[in-house]
């Protein structure tokens, strides 16, 4: 095999490593894990437990990559199914993410107030704030939910690949992930911030129409 | 398009998913006409923004280095194992063959073992004659003090009895099952007996050297079970008897008693 093993397919990786084939597994390994820590790392906000689900993922992979069934998916989906059940458990039995504190409970700003303006939303904002909340408000979610934000939000798979992830129907990550962003959108605060905005500005006979 | 299809599209609409291009002109449309439909719009375009932020923020993050250098050693390591040439594994084989012959032949010499023990701890009727803190001897019960409804004792309380009883009395000799010492036994009493029967399936019942002779109330099957006559219009009552038992804990002979 190549040195990089770049113009092989994930499959194709997999098999060269279950033959002995070392540079393969280094190949496959530099592809995949990038994803599978990421995912890890905003499943559980713990850059520890992200490093262990990772280091687990490959070891079983070179364990029981025999069951990897083309069929039933690509190779990043089965390494990504993999991690989730991981970084599930290892949640469960810690618990170690911490909840977000209630909206302006600590007399800061909100989401919508650094996020929204009226010209540019991330403008007046300090980025690195921003970004923390929003991390923060994910974490917050339900595991369930949170998985679809992770691989569709954040991962940008299709619905159709978090399916096959999580293992469940593509209309059910669909509502999920819905039903996350309105989670998300009322924990940052962005309707109320921005339904204040509209509502100080609307006539009235817009708001009796709806 | 109303505000609920809305909300339901709202995500994808700011994340710019693909979607059905009429649902997503109609959407817009919508939003144009709709103050708090333009708001959640406005509010999901800012979360995308977000989620973007941070996406791009993770973009570059991956396990550490020392990750990949644990995994590789691992996965040389199990190369090393399944690649072995097979003469290099052979030795290993004798050693697990020569390991579970040696762990077989351990768990025969603790099973011969156990046996032995259990053997020598068993009660020996050449020892038993000065076990003076063995249960009193089961004599061979007065009439009067019978057990009432004592059915076909198990045979082996019956040995454990017959043991014990040679533990306490080694030497004593039951009452021999013949037919005059019967009658005797019971001339001060109101009770008839017959004589005793011996039972069909011994060859040789007077064989007996010692035994014991046990009061038993007996239902019409059990008689019936052994061969012996039955009133079968009082199959319901039950008969005393007394029952010869050897040594060996066969039961040899039985009288009724009435």
């Amino acid at each position: 095999m190549g040195k990089t093993g770049a113009h092989l397919s994930d499959e194709e990786l997999l098999r060269l490593m279950l033959a002995g084939d070392g540079g393969a597994f280094d190949a496959l390994y530099d592809r995949r894990q990038g994803g599978v820590y990421r995912f890890a790392l905003r499943m559980s906000g713990s850059a520890e437990i992200a490093e262990d689900v990772t280091q687990d993922v490959f070891i079983a992979l070179m364990r029981d990559s025999r069951q990897f069934d083309p069929a039933r998916g690509n190779v990043a989906g089965y390494l990504l199914g993999i991690a989730r059940h991981r970084v599930l458990r290892r949640l469960r039995r810690e618990r170690s993410f911490v909840s977000m504190t209630e909206d302006g409970e600590d007399g800061a700003e909100t989401f919508d107030e650094r996020l929204i303006s009226d010209a540019d939303p991330l403008a007046d904002l300090t980025r690195n704030e921003t970004i923390d909340l929003v991390r923060q408000a994910v974490l917050a979610l339900p595991e369930h939910y949170r998985e679809v934000v992770a691989l569709c939000s954040l991962g940008e798979m299709s619905y159709e690949q978090a399916a096959e992830v999580i293992g469940c129907p593509v209309g059910t990550v669909r509502s999920r992930l819905n039903r996350a962003r309105g989670m998300l959108v009322r924990k940052l605060g962005a309707v109320k911030g921005a339904a204040d905005s509209v509502a100080d500005s609307a006539p009235d006979s817009v708001m009796a129409a709806r | 398009m109303f505000c609920r299809d809305f909300e339901n599209i709202a995500g994808d609409l700011a994340a710019e998913r693909l979607m059905e291009a009429g649902a997503r002109e109609r959407a817009l449309r919508h939003s144009a006409e709709c103050a708090l439909c333009a708001a959640r719009l406005n509010a999901e375009r800012a979360l995308d923004a977000g989620l973007r932020a941070l996406a791009e923020s993770d973009g570059d993050k991956k396990a550490p280095a020392h990750v990949k250098l644990a995994l590789r050693a691992t996965f040389d390591q199990q190369v090393k194992v399944f690649a072995a040439p097979a003469p290099a594994l052979a030795p290993a084989r004798l050693r697990n063959r020569t390991l579970w012959s040696l762990a077989a032949a351990a768990l025969i010499l603790f099973a011969i073992a156990i046996a032995l023990l259990s053997r020598n701890t068993a009660p020996n009727p050449n020892d038993m004659s000065n076990g003076g803190d063995r249960p009193p001897t089961p004599t061979p019960a007065p009439r009067e003090h019978a057990p009432p409804s004592v059915i076909e004792p198990d045979r082996r309380e019956r040995k454990a009895e017959k043991l014990f009883a040679r533990s306490s009395k080694p030497a004593v000799k039951r009452r021999a099952p013949s037919r005059t010492t019967a009658l005797n036994d019971v001339a001060g009493n109101n009770e008839t007996v017959t004589d005793y029967i011996p039972l069909t399936y011994l060859a040789d019942a007077t064989a007996l050297e010692s035994g014991i002779v046990v009061r038993v109330e007996l239902s019409q099957s059990a008689m019936i079970a052994m061969g012996l006559p039955v009133n079968i219009e009082r199959t319901d009552s039950r008969v005393k008897a007394d029952v010869v038992v050897g040594d060996d804990g066969v039961a040899r002979a039985v009288r009724l008693v009435q």
